[in-house]
């Protein structure tokens, strides 16, 4: 007969919220807020006096006022009457489309220069190795100037296009690579449904969605005949078909013809003129972070075992089916999160636009407005939060994709 | 079955064949060629794109790199030197600019007589490090001199009194002392608070005075004999100033010597190679004048082709059939075209040679001095070619005659203008064929006349540009002289003053409390006339105004005292201000300081962000994911531009050691999701089994968890050092010179502008072997530490 006795029940001592793990992780929580509260308070303290001191005030107003200054490249209309908050959304742009425009090709290079590392050719797999370890283990920014110094002292003057001169436009005299950048041919729709160019381009892109919409329809179509009959139909004529036609219909309605850059006087006019600024900006960032993309490309297939691919050669699958059935779906699990961070960092790394004078948010938020208005702490400010929110729902939607595609483990 | 076996057996093979040699193809370079370069069509293409890519860097770095110059004063000497030698401005590197400046590149501006200092504290970071990276080679006590080396390292680089550092470090060990005390008696939590709280007050509080106190103590002792040995020294430098000068002016006599000797033999190579050019002046415009009239000839074919085919009426009846004429039409005007094309192709040629074919006299003379005494015959051979007289004449002959070609003229008359065109094209075509040998046999003579003077060259500019670092020597002697004589004059005035002002002080002091009474009470801690309230009218305000006039006052004379004492009590190393820092040098101070603060820091928020203490975690959380979503240069702006109003006012300090700061705190986030990585991917049973054995919460994580997670986390750790490394790159945008910056001070001198791929060459490979090798150190360590498969 054993009775059940209850342990001694002992009142509260103030020791035990240092003593007892049970209160202790309390005292630690209100004396770590306590030190939170404080040091948050004397920061915004010493900023407020700061602020007084120096004669200033904390307001977002400047944001309205004509900005005063042009910037050269822009993706939606500005003029230096524009706001300096118009002023920030012309820089976020062209952040974002530098960024972009190097996500897309460093993953090419990327993925390039991870499979062909792998490759059983010797030349081939030395040659990336010294594109990789050449890029990542030199600073991006001496990428960036080295490559604005190419463009601009490498390449031919303007002048020298002119009849008689050394220079020429190349692939059939349609682009020009110049000392101030290069002049491609332009896309314009003469008589477009629309009355401005954006709405034209607008209905374009619509067209191109819906017809994305039907192909994926033929795909799940083939798909579910494929599981019927074991045989997949053929259907990529059918789907290039749907994608290309509306399409190029729609753009020779709108009687869409190609623009050729042409020397007029002392410049090129016509064409689309990338300059100096976003091409260097853009190849560096793309052979820098694309030396990253492949170690990580690298990595992701390396992990997939052995036994995978010769389970897929075993069951009599070709070497590019293995590849695209077996091998890549499962690197890809392990790929895509190292990747997206890479493209976090390549957005981040476009800040120094500042090298080159690319007018990205950091040169027109950051740079200009704060020197004409003073309003430095409003400014950082602004410009923290908008790589911050670009970073966090960037980091948010490769949380998604993870948990979408993880192992669904048993 | 048996029978069977007994009959087969005969057939068994009893010895073995030998081994046979295997085919040529299946063994040595040639199998493995074929096995990995040529296995199949994208294979081969993959090796032959990637050869050529290969061949065309190497063809294009090579001679380059390996044909520079590495003696000259400037850009523009350089592209002389390279022009003599390779007839083109730019078929070398000018490798002189990193002869010249690397000392700067590596150190900044930092004094090159202290230049021991960096290199020796860079040195002893080796040994520091040993015990860390090397743990069981060494003995263990080393670890004290890792944990000295910070306050070794700042003390050997700014210089200052030996005490600066070691005060520092008794605030770290009063903590220390304090953590261990009160651990004993109050518990961790407290005893933790309490050793920040100690060691905090030491800097904050004690340190400062006793600073003072030691500099005043040593410098009042010092007084007289300082003044002595100033007033001598002010007396004495401008002797020694003008003595320093005189040898410079010598040394200037000698190079500007030198340097005449060097113009003198690159002038008469660049000659040499201006003729080389004038003889290609010849052959050109002949070469032009042979295409036109090849033109001319085949323009005239065509229209005999036209004629030929077309055996019509030039001129057709008006009642013949339409299609008929409308061929007439077509075939008179392309006949009519080409007649005017071969007339102005002609026309064309007589004006290239005419005008573009330079004055065989001024050929002549030139070639006499350069190739004629080598190859006399040369001489001769371009007498007979030269003369335009010779192509001229027929040419206009011709241009007339096919000018007076119409639609009705026979096909004979155009056979033999043609003709003539033809042999004018021949004849001109073996003289340019001449003229080509001719400039090869110059070329040839010569290159073998400009050995001796191209190696007289170089030696010279090597004798020049050992006479220019002398004259740099001295150059700098003399301003080091100069600056401290001035730095002497203006110590002498300080300390001439120093009784006055020590006088003033008191009564300065009595005035700022007086004053200060005088203000009403709510005012009193105001710092700036503008935080007054908005009621306050002009009396209140003159009060205020006054007060702060006056606190600035005597806090401005106490500095200077305290400044003075300073100067006069200093002991130890001659001080280096942070802005003389530059190059790599800079670049490994604020790396290695950031790896080294940004790791405990790093681990810390990596354990705050595991922890289940909510608010800890909040905190951690926060702080890592807003440091990482914002780039490092924005924080790097934010250091330079907001740091001052998150401070008390007043304060102000360094900029290196706010990019330090902000580094560390850039690095520190990152550090801290690696680490995170790697507690992660402990089992949980390793978090268990320390708890069971009764470890209390440090002693599981010192003992169990992060030995481990750090094991797993090292390759993530040296590539964040990797990326600190490089990105310290990105303080040249806030107005430090770290290499990048320097590239462009460099290109901001007149002697080097326009210089870029040497600088970049040199920066890059800089980078690269730091980086590089840290790679290397990183998987080198990932397979000492691996302990499970061996």
């Amino acid at each position: 007969m054993t009775t059940l006795i209850d342990p001694p029940k002992i009142s509260f001592r103030l020791s035990q919220l240092i003593y007892d793990t049970r209160y202790r992780s309390i005292t630690i929580q209100v004396i770590a807020s306590i030190l939170l509260i404080a040091g948050i308070y004397w920061l915004v303290n010493n900023t407020i006096q700061n602020l007084a001191a120096l004669g200033k005030d904390f307001d977002f107003g400047f944001l309205t006022q004509p900005a005063g200054y042009d910037i050269n490249q822009r993706l939606i209309g500005y003029t230096s009457q524009s706001s300096h908050g118009m002023a920030a959304l012309v820089g976020i742009l062209n952040t974002l489309l530098v960024a972009f425009l190097g996500c897309l090709l460093a993953t090419v290079l990327g993925v390039t220069a991870g499979v062909l590392r792998l490759s059983n050719n010797w030349v081939v797999s030395r040659l990336m190795a010294v594109y990789v370890e050449g890029f990542r283990n030199v600073p991006l920014l001496l990428w960036i100037i080295a490559i604005m110094a190419l463009m601009t002292e490498g390449m031919s003057r303007i002048r020298e296009f002119r009849v008689g001169g050394d220079a020429g436009m190349i692939l059939n005299d349609s682009v020009a690579v110049t000392n101030r950048g290069i002049y491609i041919p332009s896309v314009i729709l003469e008589n477009g449904f629309m009355t401005s160019s954006a709405m034209n381009w607008l209905v374009l892109l619509v067209i191109l969605m819906i017809s994305l919409f039907f192909v994926r329809g033929v795909r799940k179509r083939s798909d579910a005949v494929q599981e019927d009959t074991g045989v997949r139909p053929t259907t990529w004529y059918k789907q290039l078909i749907i994608l290309v036609i509306p399409v190029g219909l729609v753009m020779v309605l709108m009687g869409a013809e190609l623009q050729y850059p042409e020397l007029r006087g002392f410049n090129f006019s016509d064409g689309i003129h990338l300059r100096n600024s976003l091409i260097a900006l853009w190849l560096a960032l793309s052979l820098y972070t694309g030396a990253f993309i492949a170690e990580i490309v690298r990595a992701g297939i390396l992990a997939i075992s052995k036994g995978q691919s010769e389970a897929a050669f075993a069951l009599g699958l070709r070497p590019n089916r293995t590849t695209s059935l077996v091998i890549l779906p499962q690197a890809m699990r392990v790929i895509i999160p190292p990747l997206i961070s890479q493209y976090l960092n390549l957005t981040k790394n476009s800040s120094l636009a500042i090298a080159v004078g690319y007018m990205d948010v950091r040169s027109t938020l950051g740079g200009i407005t704060i020197n004409q208005t003073g309003r430095e702490l409003e400014g950082m400010l602004l410009l923290g939060a908008f790589y911050l929110v670009l970073s966090l729902t960037i980091s948010g939607a490769m949380n998604v994709y993870n948990n979408r595609t993880q192992l669904q483990e048993r | 079955m048996s029978d069977t076996h007994a009959q087969t057996v005969s057939y068994v093979r009893e010895t073995m064949i030998d081994e046979q040699v295997p085919p040529v193809a299946e063994a040595g370079v040639i199998k493995w060629v074929r096995a990995n370069l040529f296995s199949g069509w994208l294979n081969i293409f993959l090796t032959v794109i990637s050869l050529y890519v290969v061949y065309l860097a190497l063809s294009l770095v090579l001679p380059w790199a390996f044909g520079g110059v590495w003696n000259a004063g400037s850009l523009t000497e350089c592209r002389e030197v390279l022009f003599s030698f390779y007839k083109s401005s730019h078929g070398g590197a000018c490798w002189a600019v990193i002869e010249d400046r690397w000392l700067q590149i590596m150190f900044g501006f930092y004094p090159p007589e202290l230049y021991w200092r960096p290199i020796s504290a860079f040195a002893l970071f080796f040994v520091a490090l040993a015990p860390v990276l090397f743990a069981e080679k060494v003995p263990n006590q080393l670890i004290w001199f890792s944990f000295a080396y910070p306050f070794i390292a700042t003390w050997l680089i700014w210089g200052g009194a030996f005490w600066v550092p070691v005060l520092v470090a008794i605030g770290f060990v009063i903590g220390a002392l304090v953590l261990k005390g009160l651990g004993k008696i109050v518990g961790p939590v407290v005893a933790n608070l309490g050793a920040v709280v100690a060691a905090l007050f030491w800097w904050g509080a004690i340190m400062g005075p006793i600073n003072d106190g030691l500099n005043q103590m040593i410098g009042a002792g010092r007084l007289e004999s300082t003044l002595a040995r100033l007033q001598e020294e002010v007396d004495r430098l401008p002797r020694e100033v003008i003595a320093m000068e005189k040898i410079s002016d010598e040394k200037a006599v000698g190079i500007a010597a030198a340097l005449d000797v060097k113009n003198g033999l690159l002038q008469a190579m660049l000659d040499i190679r201006i003729e080389e050019f004038s003889i290609g002046s010849q052959i050109e415009p002949k070469e032009i004048a042979l295409r036109r009239l090849v033109g001319a000839e085949e323009s005239l074919e065509n229209l005999v082709a036209i004629l030929n085919e077309w055996d019509g009426d030039p001129t057709p009846a008006t009642d013949a059939p339409q299609a008929d004429v409308s061929k007439a039409q077509y075939a008179s005007d392309r006949a009519t075209g080409l007649i005017q094309d071969a007339s102005n192709l002609l026309g064309d040629a007589i004006a290239d040679i005419e005008n573009d074919t330079v004055e065989p006299s001024v050929v002549f003379t030139n070639m006499v001095t350069a190739a004629g005494i080598a190859d006399p015959l040369i001489l001769t051979d371009v007498d007979a070619l030269v003369s335009k007289a010779t192509l001229i004449d027929p040419l206009t002959v011709l241009q007339v005659r096919s000018t007076g070609i119409t639609l009705q003229s026979s096909v004979d008359e155009i056979g033999s203008v043609r003709a003539e065109i033809v042999a004018v094209i021949v004849s001109l075509d073996a003289d340019i064929a001449i003229l080509n040998g001719i400039q090869d046999r110059i070329v040839v003579s010569i290159e073998d006349g400009l050995v001796e003077p191209q190696a007289a060259l170089l030696r010279q500019m090597a004798r020049l540009s050992a006479l220019r670092d002398d004259a740099s020597v001295v150059a700098q002697d003399s301003f080091r002289i100069s600056s401290a004589q001035s730095d002497g004059r203006n110590f002498l005035s300080s300390l001439m003053s120093l009784p006055d002002q020590e006088a003033s002080l008191n009564d300065l002091q009595e005035r700022t409390v007086s004053l200060r009474d005088a203000l009403p009470r709510n005012q009193r801690g105001l710092i700036a006339v503008s935080q007054l309230p908005a009621d306050a009218n002009n009396d209140e305000e003159a009060a205020l105004s006054s007060y702060l006039d006056a606190k600035n006052d005597e806090l401005s004379t106490q500095a200077s005292i305290s400044a003075t004492y300073a100067e006069l009590g200093s002991v130890g190393l001659r001080p280096v201000d942070s802005r003389k820092i530059g190059g790599f040098m800079l670049a490994l101070i604020i790396g290695i300081a950031g790896i080294v603060l940004s790791l405990p820091l790093g681990i810390l928020l990596a354990l705050g962000r595991q922890s289940h203490l909510f608010i800890v975690n909040k905190i951690c959380v926060t702080f890592i994911e807003v440091i990482r979503g914002v780039p490092l240069i924005v924080w790097l702006f934010t250091g330079s531009l907001l740091l001052n109003y998150f401070l008390p006012p007043g304060t102000n300090f360094d900029l290196l050691l706010r990019v330090i700061i902000m580094v560390t705190l850039f690095a520190a986030a990152y550090i801290a999701e690696v680490i995170r990585g790697g507690l992660a991917a402990l089992s949980t049973g390793q978090y268990e089994g320390a708890d069971s054995l009764g470890l209390s919460y440090w002693q599981s994580m010192q003992l169990i968890v992060l030995p481990q997670a750090m094991k797993i986390s090292i390759p993530g750790i040296v590539n964040t050092f990797i990326g600190l490394f490089k990105d310290t790159v990105l303080v040249v945008f806030i107005g430090l010179s770290d290499p990048i910056g320097f590239s462009n001070l460099i290109r901001a001198d007149t002697d080097w502008n326009g210089i870029y791929w040497e600088l970049f060459v040199f920066i890059g490979a800089l980078f690269f072997l730091f980086c590089f090798s840290m790679g290397r150190y990183s998987l080198y360590l990932e397979k000492k530490l691996q302990r499970e498969h061996r």
